[in-house]
């Protein structure tokens, strides 16, 4: 692992301040300390989220929750809102990783995870995520569980979050969504991408007796790493 | 990474005995930290001479100890423990977590010490499983561990335990399918898992 310097924001401006000038926000740190491990990361500078609080999860008026970017996995996944609203939500949190893990790891960090791709580890393979242009070693490789349908001819991966996947038939639509593209989608496989997304929902009435189609809010610290964001599909690609 | 510090020259063994008659491993092997917290003579690696950022001081409360030092900001909770402070119960399995091995307990709740940042852990309470046993007698998990003869070769014991103990904790442990989904952070090489389940649920039950 190269050497890095840290800092511990105390505020939001602050905190969006340092990533501006290149500073790589680390939340739970359980992909992020382990990417940089292996050779994949090595950020100059960590921004460490934890001093920020952001880690409630609340009913919002007119339905639907918001979820505090830096609320761990396993506190979501136990939330009474949660649980009574958004089951699927709750299930597939705690589906995830191991309780050890659900303990350190937050909401954002969940969603901006990297790909869980054996080339994308491996820093001798050609990965166009890891190493944009080199080209993408699982489309001849080894592929078995990568994506088959919505890939793309430069990146195959799957988005690796359980909880992605459950946000989608929790979330009905998307009011805004700017993807890194530039365009606009009501895609809402791309408010799971992209974290500071508000997603609309057209229910109204307490989250708990709000039926689990209506849609959670993801909302918080989460300044969109556009640099790694890709197009917000659940499968996507540079 | 950093140059390990000289080690006490207690064996083993010296350092099992120790443990046992006191109950107490948090400070047998290491020169703990001194009554105004700060550690004494002990070095805290070139980095820290480096001064360009790169290294932090940190100050948490280890095993029911004050502990400040001097870490570089690259070392794992797990490294600090096991290479500085000799406090080695906790494993390095994985050192990616995915094996449980080094599960500690962080504020209370169980983490994976590899994936722990040392630097981030200002103001932390930290209970790693040589700070579990207190008052003189083994924790009831641990009893429960050597009654069901719940390990073959141990190294993933301590972490077990570790993760076990936070599981009872947690309300996890009402039935034998909960214990196993509950502890599936951790792995055991050996397979012990059907006595590791018996003895958190013979813990959680009290007896
Ligand atoms: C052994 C193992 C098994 C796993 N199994 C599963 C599984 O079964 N299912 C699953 O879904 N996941 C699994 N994971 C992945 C795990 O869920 C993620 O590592 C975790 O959710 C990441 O969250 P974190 O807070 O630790 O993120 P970090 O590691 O801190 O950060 C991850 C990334 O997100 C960025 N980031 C973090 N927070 C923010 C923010 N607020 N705003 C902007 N950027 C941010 C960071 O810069 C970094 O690039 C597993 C991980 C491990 C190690
Ligand atoms: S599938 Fe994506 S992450 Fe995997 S090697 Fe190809 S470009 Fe890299
Ligand atoms: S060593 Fe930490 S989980 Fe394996
Ligand atoms: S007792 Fe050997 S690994 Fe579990």
């Amino acid at each position: 692992m190269r050497p890095f310097t840290y800092t511990r924001p105390g505020t939001l401006a602050e905190a969006i301040g340092a990533g501006r000038r290149g500073g790589r926000y680390v939340a739970g740190g359980t992909t992020l300390v382990d990417l940089m491990r292996e050779g994949v990361e090595h950020p100059g500078e960590l921004v460490d989220l934890s001093g920020l609080g952001m880690r409630g999860v609340r009913p919002v008026r007119g339905g639907g929750l918001r979820i505090g970017a830096l609320a761990r996995m396993a506190d979501v996944a136990s939330s009474p809102f949660v649980t009574t609203a958004y089951p699927v939500v709750s299930q597939a949190l705690e589906s995830s990783a191991s309780a050890q893990l659900r303990n350190m790891a937050t909401i954002g960090g969940n969603l901006m995870q990297r790909p869980r791709c054996a080339y994308f580890r491996d820093v001798s393979a050609p990965c166009n995520r890891r190493d944009p242009g080199s080209g993408c070693a699982a489309i001849g490789g080894e592929n078995r569980t990568h994506a088959i349908l919505g890939a793309s001819d430069r990146c195959v991966a799957t988005h690796p979050s359980d909880l992605a996947v459950a946000l989608l038939p929790s979330t009905r639509w998307c009011t805004s969504s700017v993807r890194t593209d530039g365009a606009s989608s009501p895609s809402p496989t791309s408010c799971s991408r992209r974290v500071r997304t508000r997603t609309g929902n057209t229910t109204s009435g307490p989250a708990s007796s709000s039926p689990p189609s209506s849609s959670p809010h993801l909302a918080g610290p989460c300044v969109p790493d556009t640099s790694r964001c890709a197009t917000g599909r659940a499968s996507s690609s540079r | 990474m950093e140059t390990r510090p000289p080690r006490s020259r207690l064996t083993r063994r010296t350092f099992i005995a120790a443990a046992s008659t006191t109950g107490t491993v948090v400070v047998a092997g290491a020169p703990g930290p001194t009554a105004s917290g700060e550690e004494p003579a002990r070095p805290p690696g070139p980095a820290a001479a480096r001064g360009d950022g790169t290294t932090g001081r940190v100050t948490f409360t280890l095993n029911g100890r004050r502990t400040s030092l001097v870490v570089d900001n690259r070392t794992s909770l797990l490294d600090l423990l096991r290479e500085r402070l000799d406090l080695t119960g906790t494993k390095k399995g994985c050192d990616a977590g995915a094996c449980g091995a080094c599960t500690v307990h962080v504020d209370g709740r169980r983490v994976n010490a590899c994936l722990t940042l040392a630097v981030r852990l200002e103001g932390a309470e930290v209970t790693t499983i040589e700070g579990l046993a207190r008052h003189g007698g083994l924790h009831p998990l641990q009893r429960a561990f050597v009654e069901q003869d719940a390990l073959q070769c141990g190294f993933c014991t301590p972490g077990q335990i570790m993760s076990g103990v936070a599981c009872i904790h947690e309300g996890h442990a009402r039935s034998p399918d909960e214990i196993r989904e509950w502890m599936s952070g951790n792995i055991c090489r050996c397979g012990c898992y059907v006595n590791i389940v018996r003895a958190i649920g013979q813990a959680a039950r009290g007896r």
